[in-house]
């Protein structure tokens, strides 16, 4: 049951993250972390810490 | 008798709502349900509070499923306040939202954003109350989805990145705690968290336990976002929907915290965990680099919504300090910030959002000089801000002197002026915004601005009044907490 359970949760996660990924590829066109950093202009305020 | 059943409802209503929402699929009856079931909720949530207050502990089956074998719901003097802070802020939010989520986010999701606030909020709800340490994952996966989604409804296209960078975090997070849970279940047999604190002593200090600790810990720190482990925190904040952050950081972090707390004093147990295991240190360096650093990158934010997200993870260090001194002044600190800081920062993101709603932006670049054409708003975050520095008469500053306490009834004078050396840098990053506001010349944008209308400005002000008030009238915060300190060192008998 649990594991059940867990894998439900799994798959809406997985499901969710796809979307997502979807979702950035409309926004950026492309799905590489480094050329979204990049579009977002040198990315110097949105990295924490930086 | 429907009293008998508050428990149960208190997570139905706002899960029922969800659908009922999509259902209806227009933005208006979705935030009237909304509104609804927030209310319900905070009504539901006092209810108990006062119930547990008077009578003590309420223990709730589902189906009738008697514990440890059904699930069992569990209202003490320490959900109780979580729920009570929940609820009020989900009621407090929720009017807002109406005005909030027409400029923020597309119409034709405006319903689906106010399905997700209310699963957002069964989920934590669910998480504050549950007695089951597998039905709490559950909430939590919940809670932790919606509020994905609801991030990536940010305007911002980096809203998305933000989203997806706090649901890998999340997953870790949620992965570690079942694994945590699994290995807790193959040792002692049980997920019902009264049965494993009686069960738990037979096996103690066994490796799968130790294990089991160790994997709970880092998910739920991963959670709530305890200083190494916060980097999804500030992007998810400030590209969120003002709504969103406000609701969030006032109340995701906090349910996370009540989370640890649970397993550490309730489940494992004050030795286990912290006189058979150095935690006790760890999370003290931990609280005080959050403290101290991240107080410090605030400082050097040039967007008032990050700035704020910083904050905290600056002022989540508070309340880990005051778990790490394991003393009944400290814990107290730490339920009291739980609190105090929620309204305080829930406060803050909803001004903040007054200022989005108005200038279209948070950079301080266009903040300069909006305190002449906003002075209600700006005098707001102001109030707020002087609350996270902890000044005599704010809600920040009875935390603190709990904290202090605290360190000193543990014997360290250095703990005890840690809090207000970390004081001193929220005055710093405060006064930034102060300075920018209010002293340099207005931006076009600022200089065009005028007072946001009086639905979002009004739960706003509130929280910021709340700020006040709490800091004065400490009967029922103060009262709360030391009941919920009492009843974590007494363990879960």
């Amino acid at each position: 049951m649990l594991i059940l359970t867990a894998i439900v949760v799994g798959i809406a996660t997985l499901a969710l993250g796809l979307a997502l990924v979807v979702r950035i590829r409309e926004a950026y066109g492309t799905i590489e972390e480094d050329e979204i950093l990049d579009a977002d202009g040198a990315a110097t305020a949105d990295r924490p810490g930086a | 008798m429907i009293s008998a059943h508050l428990p149960a409802l208190q997570v139905v209503v706002p899960l029922l709502a969800a659908p009922l929402i999509v259902l209806a699929r227009r933005g208006a009856a979705g935030w009237a349900i909304a509104t609804a079931a927030s209310f319900a909720s905070l009504a539901i949530a006092i209810a108990l509070f006062l119930q547990v207050r008077d009578t003590g502990m309420i223990s709730y089956a589902i189906g009738s499923w008697p514990p440890p074998w059904g699930i069992e719901y569990r209202v003490d003097a320490v959900n109780s306040f979580v729920l009570v802070l929940v609820g009020a802020l989900a009621s407090v939010v929720a009017p807002y939202a109406w005005r909030s989520v027409a400029a923020e986010v597309p119409e034709d999701q405006h319903y689906l954003c106010y399905a997700m606030f209310c699963l957002v909020l069964a989920g934590l709800l669910g998480i504050a109350i549950t007695g089951d340490a597998f039905n709490l994952f559950v909430f939590l996966e919940i809670s932790s989805l919606a509020s994905y989604v609801l991030i990536a409804l940010g305007r911002d296209r980096r809203a998305l990145l933000a989203s997806y960078q706090y649901l890998v975090m999340g997953t870790i997070g949620a992965t570690f705690y079942v694994i945590g849970v699994g290995l807790l279940y193959l040792m002692t047999g049980t997920l019902n968290l009264a049965d494993l604190a009686a069960r738990i002593g037979d096996v103690q200090g066994s490796r799968p336990v130790l294990a089991a600790l160790a994997f709970i810990t880092v998910g739920v720190c991963l959670k709530l976002a305890l200083f190494p482990l916060h980097y999804w925190l500030p992007n998810a904040y400030a590209y969120s929907p003002s709504v969103v952050a406000a609701f969030l950081a006032g109340t995701a972090t906090k349910v996370s915290i009540y989370v640890l707390l649970r397993f550490y004093f309730s489940v494992f147990g004050e030795a286990a965990t912290f006189v058979a295991l150095p935690m006790r240190e760890i999370f003290l360096v931990l609280s005080l680099a959050a403290m101290f650093l991240a107080s410090l990158a605030a400082v050097f934010q040039d967007n008032l919504k990050h700035m704020l997200a910083y904050s905290s993870v600056g002022q989540i260090g508070y309340i880990t300090l005051g778990i790490s001194l394991d003393n009944e002044a400290g814990l107290t600190g730490s339920m009291l910030h739980l609190f105090n800081h929620g309204i305080t920062k829930s406060a803050l993101f909803l001004l903040a959002g007054c200022f989005v709603f108005r200038l279209r932006s948070v950079q301080f670049a266009d903040l300069a000089g909006v305190g002449r054409t906003m002075p209600l708003t700006t005098a707001g975050i102001v109030v707020g801000g002087l609350s996270l520095v902890g000044v005599p008469g704010m809600a920040g500053f009875v935390t603190k002197w709990y904290l202090v306490l605290g360190a000193l009834d543990a014997g360290s004078w250095v703990i005890a002026f840690a809090p207000v050396v970390s004081s001193l840098i929220a005055l710093w990053y405060v006064w930034r915004f102060v300075e920018t506001a209010y002293f340099q010349e207005p931006s076009a944008a600022a200089a065009a601005a005028k007072e946001a209308p009086t639905v979002l400005l009004g739960p706003a002000l509130l929280g910021a009044a709340a700020c006040v008030y709490f800091g004065f009238d400490t009967s029922f915060t103060v009262g709360a907490a030391s009941r919920a300190a009492e009843a974590l060192l007494a363990g879960m008998r």
